[in-house]
């Protein structure tokens, strides 16, 4: 269920979602919603739980999915077919990339080619003002809006000092996702405050995408410049191949911190500390809601993050790198056995 | 004048045997109020640990409704501890959120009534803003606190009502004592001959005195002295 | 040879000190009884928690050898529980994990707790040691305050005797001792005729005997006279010199000393109400956040010195028109029913209202009971008839902040009022029943405004009135009645405990202020004493922000304490010897700005305090006040050099009697 006080935030009030609909209704229009999907990677929970909060609330609705298949560059061609033909009332986008692909930065040129008659509810970006989606999370300025999923990475950097210390933290991102170099800058200040060092691993490159090619030769860079921990951040494409990562992380005896549930479902990740997809679907899907039915403009809608983390530990992964947590942290943590 | 003396004493006698009881009884009341005290800390450090635990978490930015781990953490800490009831961690609003007890989840606080059968310490849980986002409550029997009530009553009893009574007998007996050797002393005082030896000398100086002075043979005027 | 009385009051204070300490060591056993084996209960839960945990973990799979953070864990634990000298972990293997190290000396007691493993199998235990030293500590802090309440309850019986004592129909017995203590000490002087019909048989013989010496020491004196024997005279006069003979000795003059009893018990009242008095004009205060809580603990007590200051003057003159005993019947009268809206007071606004009316009557009986003792007292007496009345002030203020805390923990803030309306009813019954009726239709001598305004310019009165006696009691009433009973409270400590804190200003001042008094009388030093007194004063509470903490603020207390004894009794005969300089008549102006400045700050302490401790915290407030004591300590210092020393008239320990007022 998503977090009351969200909803709250939003102005629908304590139990909204069994409430909303008697005003909801009452505007609703007589055709259903038509809202467009950009996903990255497939369905995931996140639409799930996007989905599911339309049909809970009774708000009828149309979805037209449109999968990028981990390749932002396709969002130009989803949408010169979609937006005419499907004429959506609003676009769900999933990730970073997606969300630019299709809204662009705040500060683009009135001419650029970016969707703006459309509002546009993105679901899954880590660091919204850092990739220049908002200004602030208090106001996109425009027709944009969402919820984001992960804790402020210098918190996620203390859980994983407070798991096992680290002198060194290793991380790899795609250079081309202007949401993993925000988080690179965030951790690198967190480490110069914090005495400790940040090894830092791009992806490389072809073209203007980023490749899963050689990422095994850099986790073993990382064990073998001394990395303490293998920092997974909410990085679209590296999800995307971490079942390479994963793996070879295992294998070189590196413990990983995961930052998006993703991480822990695939079963590789050692620790993480993440929201679950499902409850992130919901909170987007009550921004679509406060756009669509209670006609509010999305610059009016704050950018959210989701209240509900947990500290998940794969125990299995533990006994196999044999580095456990500490046993204070048994009592707050779940355990994955 | 006996009676005013003995009643005098037996005034006295009340005095003192009051106030050992009023000091008996507030020294009751004091160790009474140390061990409630010394329980409430017990059950305070449950609660402490429990709230140190939740702020954890929050600072992890697990939010207080989502720390599910919690209803393990407070089952393990509630069961087998003496005299607990439950713990209850509630929101900011009362509504208790995870219990010891399964079948207090989702009910509000309401506050054990005074006097009642079961007592509480209670804290609250911060955020790192040191804001209150919640309260932990351990829920604990007032028959502990009786029980040691009793036993301080079982142990001063014994002591502060002998310590009365012979502050009273003590009282009056020395207050006879002096009273009898007032009246001794007031029955002598009719006696020059029974007079203290100081009044007795000065009385002696005085007879001397007068004896020579008040009507003086002239011829021991000549004598010279 | 002492008396039955005095005897009596002697023997009750061997005879309490004997009860009362056998009390403490039943105190004593029932603490080790009770307390000490709910600290090992305490250990008990920590042991019960941490085997709990370390359970958890094996049944998640984490093999006992490969446990994280568990000496961590402890050590956190033991950080919290000064209590707990060793947490071990022990499993089947040895030890796995331990904090702190086993007390050294006696053997300490140890709990543990098992751990069930994987499987609930059996995973080891965790052994607490819990250090002995700690407890014990404990418990002798516990014994300290039985023993606070010892103390409290030998003086409240002695001021109880000393009630008896001081009534009436005990005046034949008086009539007795004092011939017989008279003749003890070689004194054959004849004595008035006192204690009526009740004594007469005792005493009549020895009358009859010192009456008979005493003709015929007159007969003696008469011949020799006659003969114009000088020599003779001479001696005979030597005589009597020595052996009193001849000389009547008048009966005791204990008018003045009649209203000791009732002013005690009505003082009581009001300082049974000092230790829980900020908190519960808290709880009156209103919710809506228009007075803050500083302000609002610190109104109720600012209001009421503002009253008793402000009606000094004015009461004065009416307690003369009145008569002394009506003034106090009074007085006593009002504020009992303060106390009593008090207890029943629900709103904020009503609550004020009560402790107003208090203070009208507190003011008056207080007024009443000076006057009284300075009617029926000349001279010396008067300065000995003082002392007495100061002391029961004091004795008071030393009994009544930890009753009143121990009533309000157990019975609540409202029972506390009721009771103090209960001793000001008694007040009022005694002082019916003690106090001669029927006088004081004299004409009432009051100040006037321009009787300030002419004593205002008398040179220095206003440098010691800004420079000392202002802050003095400003940073008195402050700390001792707001700052440190929030504070402690704040800390946790109970309405009794910080009773027994309160003391602590009491108990050096009863014991300082005669030996500052008679100090600053033999080394002429007048003005140094009131300087160093409040260098001293403030100093304690200037340090406060420094390192703040318990001790520092027992400390604040005793230094002020100790500066006050320093300085009130010479600022008083500083005071007093500007009044005698004062130009015809300006001397009662001189005393009335004295009362009226001294009693203001009282009133502004208080009021300041609470406004202060808003804004700048605790600390910050008393640091504050203490350095405007040291600031004006050092502004009466720099005032007076190159200034002659005045004359010294009255003695400072016979001032201090006459004009400092305590509170």
């Amino acid at each position: 269920m998503i977090d009351r006080r969200a909803l709250l935030a939003l102005g629908l009030g304590a139990g909204a979602a069994q409430l909303l609909p008697v005003s909801a209704r009452a505007a609703a229009p007589d055709r259903p919603l038509r809202i467009l999907m950009l996903t990255y990677r497939g369905e995931t929970d996140v639409e799930r739980g996007f989905r599911d909060y339309f049909a809970a609330n009774d708000i009828p609705a149309q979805f037209l999915v449109r999968d990028v298949e981990r390749d932002a560059n396709r969002v130009k061609g989803v949408l010169a077919e979609a937006l005419p033909s499907f004429k959506p009332d609003l676009i769900y986008t999933y990730g970073t990339p997606n969300t630019l692909a299709v809204a662009g930065p705040y500060d683009a040129p009135p001419d650029a080619p970016f969707v703006r008659d459309v509002p546009v509810v993105f679901a899954l970006v880590a660091a919204p003002v850092q990739t220049k989606i908002a200004p602030t999370l208090a106001s996109s300025g425009r027709n944009v809006t969402g919820a984001v999923h992960v804790v402020p990475t210098d918190v996620q950097m203390r859980a994983m000092q407070s798991y096992k210390p680290f002198t060194k933290v290793g991380v790899i991102y795609s250079p081309n996702e202007s949401n993993s170099l925000a988080i690179i800058e965030e951790m690198r200040a967190f480490c110069a405050q914090s005495g400790t060092e940040l090894l830092a691993r791009p992806l490389a490159m072809a073209g203007n995408r980023a490749t899963a090619d050689g990422v095994e030769g850099l986790v073993a860079d990382l064990k073998a410049k001394g990395a303490d921990w293998l920092y997974l951040p909410p990085d679209t494409f590296l999800a995307s191949i971490f079942g390479r990562v994963g793996p070879t992380a295992l294998a070189a005896g590196l413990p990983t911190f995961g930052s998006t549930e993703f991480f822990m479902r695939e079963g590789q990740a050692l620790v993480g500390l993440v929201s679950r997809f499902y409850s992130v679907g919901q909170l987007a899907a009550s921004k679509a809601a406060a756009i669509l039915v209670d006609h509010k403009a999305p610059k009016d809608i704050p950018i959210e993050t989701v209240r509900r983390f947990a500290l998940i530990i794969n125990l299995k992964v533990a006994k196999e790198l044999g580095v456990y947590p500490p046993i204070a942290m048994l009592n707050y943590a779940e355990v994955i056995a | 004048m006996t009676r005013i003396t003995l009643g005098l004493i037996a005034l006295f006698a009340l005095i003192a045997a009051a106030c050992v009881a009023f000091g008996a009884y507030f020294s009751y009341v004091t160790l009474l109020n140390a061990h409630g005290e010394a329980i409430r800390a017990r059950f305070a450090l449950t609660a402490g640990q429990v709230a140190g635990t939740a702020e954890l978490a929050s600072s992890l930015g697990i939010a207080l409704p989502a720390q599910s781990t919690l209803s393990a953490y407070l089952a393990r800490e509630g069961s087998g501890a003496r005299d607990i009831r439950s713990i209850d961690v509630a929101d900011e609003k009362g509504a208790i959120l995870f219990s010891s007890d399964p079948a207090r989840v989702g009910r509000a606080t309401a506050p054990d009534p005074a006097g009642g059968a079961v007592r509480s310490v209670e804290g609250p849980i911060l955020n790192d803003l040191g804001e209150a986002i919640g309260r932990v409550r351990v829920r604990y029997d007032a028959a502990v606190l009786a029980a040691g009530a009793r036993a301080l009553r079982e142990d001063l009893l014994p002591v502060a009502v002998p310590a009365a009574g012979g502050a009273f007998l003590a009282t009056i007996a020395i207050g006879l004592l002096l009273a009898a050797g007032l009246r001794r002393a007031a029955r002598d005082a009719a006696t020059p001959a029974r007079w203290p030896a100081a009044a007795r000398s000065a009385l002696a100086a005085v007879e001397e005195a007068h004896g020579r002075l008040a009507a003086p043979p002239p011829a021991s005027q000549e004598d010279g002295r | 040879m002492i008396g039955l009385r005095g005897g009596i009051s002697l023997s009750i204070a061997l005879i309490l000190c004997a009860a009362l300490a056998v009390i403490g060591w039943g105190a004593g056993k029932a603490a080790e009884r009770t307390i000490v084996p709910e600290v090992a209960a305490k250990a008990e839960v920590v042991a019960h928690s941490a085997a709990a945990l370390v359970g958890r973990a094996l049944k998640d799979g984490i093999p006992a050898d490969r446990l994280v953070g568990v000496a961590a864990y402890f050590d956190g634990l033991r950080a919290e529980n000064p209590e707990l000298a060793e947490i071990r972990l022990v499993g089947a293997g040895g030890e796995m994990a331990r904090s702190g190290a086993p007390p050294s000396g006696s053997p300490a007691p140890t709990v543990s707790a098992p751990v069930a493993g994987a499987n609930d199998a059996a995973g080891g235990e965790v052994v607490i040691t819990v250090d002995p030293g700690v407890v014990s500590r404990q418990v002798a802090g516990v014994l300290l305050d039985v023993a606070f309440i010892g103390i409290v309850s030998l003086l409240v019986a002695l001021e109880l005797v000393a009630l008896v004592v001081g009534m009436g129909g005990i005046e034949a017995l008086a009539a007795v001792e004092r011939r017989v203590r008279a003749l003890a000490r070689g004194q054959l002087a004849r004595h008035e005729a006192a204690g009526g019909a009740r004594a007469e048989p005792l005493t009549a013989p020895f009358d009859r005997e010192v009456a008979a010496l005493a003709a015929r020491h007159a007969a003696a004196r008469d011949a020799a006279a006659r003969r114009g024997d000088g020599a003779a005279l001479d001696a005979l006069d030597a005589l009597s010199e020595r052996t009193g003979i001849g000389r009547v000795e008048a009966a005791e003059g204990r008018a003045a000393g009649l209203v000791r009893p009732a002013l005690f018990l009505f003082m009581l009242a009001e300082e049974l109400t000092r230790p829980f008095l900020p908190r519960f004009a808290q709880t009156l205060a209103p919710a809506d956040g228009l007075i803050g809580p500083g302000t609002a603990a610190s109104l109720p007590i600012v209001a009421f010195m503002a009253v008793v200051a402000l009606c000094q003057i004015p009461f004065a003159g009416l307690s003369e028109r009145l008569g002394r005993r009506t003034g106090f019947l009074l007085g006593a009268l009002l504020a009992a029913a303060g106390y009593l809206l008090s207890a029943l007071a629900a709103h904020y606004g009503v609550f004020l209202a009560a402790r107003v009316i208090s203070a009208t009557g507190y003011a008056l009986v207080f007024v009443s009971a000076q006057g009284h003792v300075i009617d029926h007292a000349q001279g010396r007496a008067r300065s000995s008839a003082l002392a007495v009345f100061v002391r029961a002030i004091m004795v008071a203020s030393l009994c009544g902040p930890p009753v009143g805390g121990v009533i309000a923990d157990r019975l609540g803030a409202g029972t506390a009022f009721a009771v103090s309306a209960g001793f000001a009813l008694l007040a009022l019954l005694v002082a019916a029943l003690t106090l001669p009726k029927g006088e004081g239709t004299r004409r009432a001598g009051s100040l006037s405004l321009a009787d300030l305004g002419a004593a205002a310019r008398t040179p220095r009165l206003m440098a010691l009135l800004a420079g000392c006696a202002f802050p003095a009691k400003f940073l008195f009433a402050g700390l001792s009645f707001l700052l440190v009973p929030l504070e402690l409270q704040q800390q946790g400590f109970s309405s009794a405990a910080i009773g027994r804190f309160q003391m602590i200003y009491p108990v050096i001042m009863v014991v300082g202020v005669p030996l500052f008094a008679a100090l600053a009388d033999r080394t002429h030093a007048r003005d140094r004493f009131v300087m160093a007194g409040g260098l001293v004063a403030g100093l304690g509470a200037l340090c406060v922000p420094l390192h703040p903490s318990l001790m520092l603020l027992v400390a604040a207390l005793a230094l002020l304490g100790l500066g006050q004894a320093m300085s009130i009794a010479s600022q008083s005969a500083l005071v007093a010897d500007m009044a005698a300089q004062a130009p015809r008549g300006g001397g009662a102006g001189v005393l009335g700005l004295f009362r009226l400045i001294e009693r203001s700050g009282n009133a502004a302490g208080p009021a300041s305090a609470g406004l202060l401790m808003a804004g700048v915290g605790f600390a910050g407030a008393s640091g504050l006040m203490g350095l405007l004591v040291v600031a004006g300590a050092l502004l009466f210092a720099l005032s007076g050099r190159g200034a002659a020393a005045g004359r010294e008239a009255p003695g400072a320990e016979r001032a201090a009697q006459s004009e400092g007022s305590p509170l």
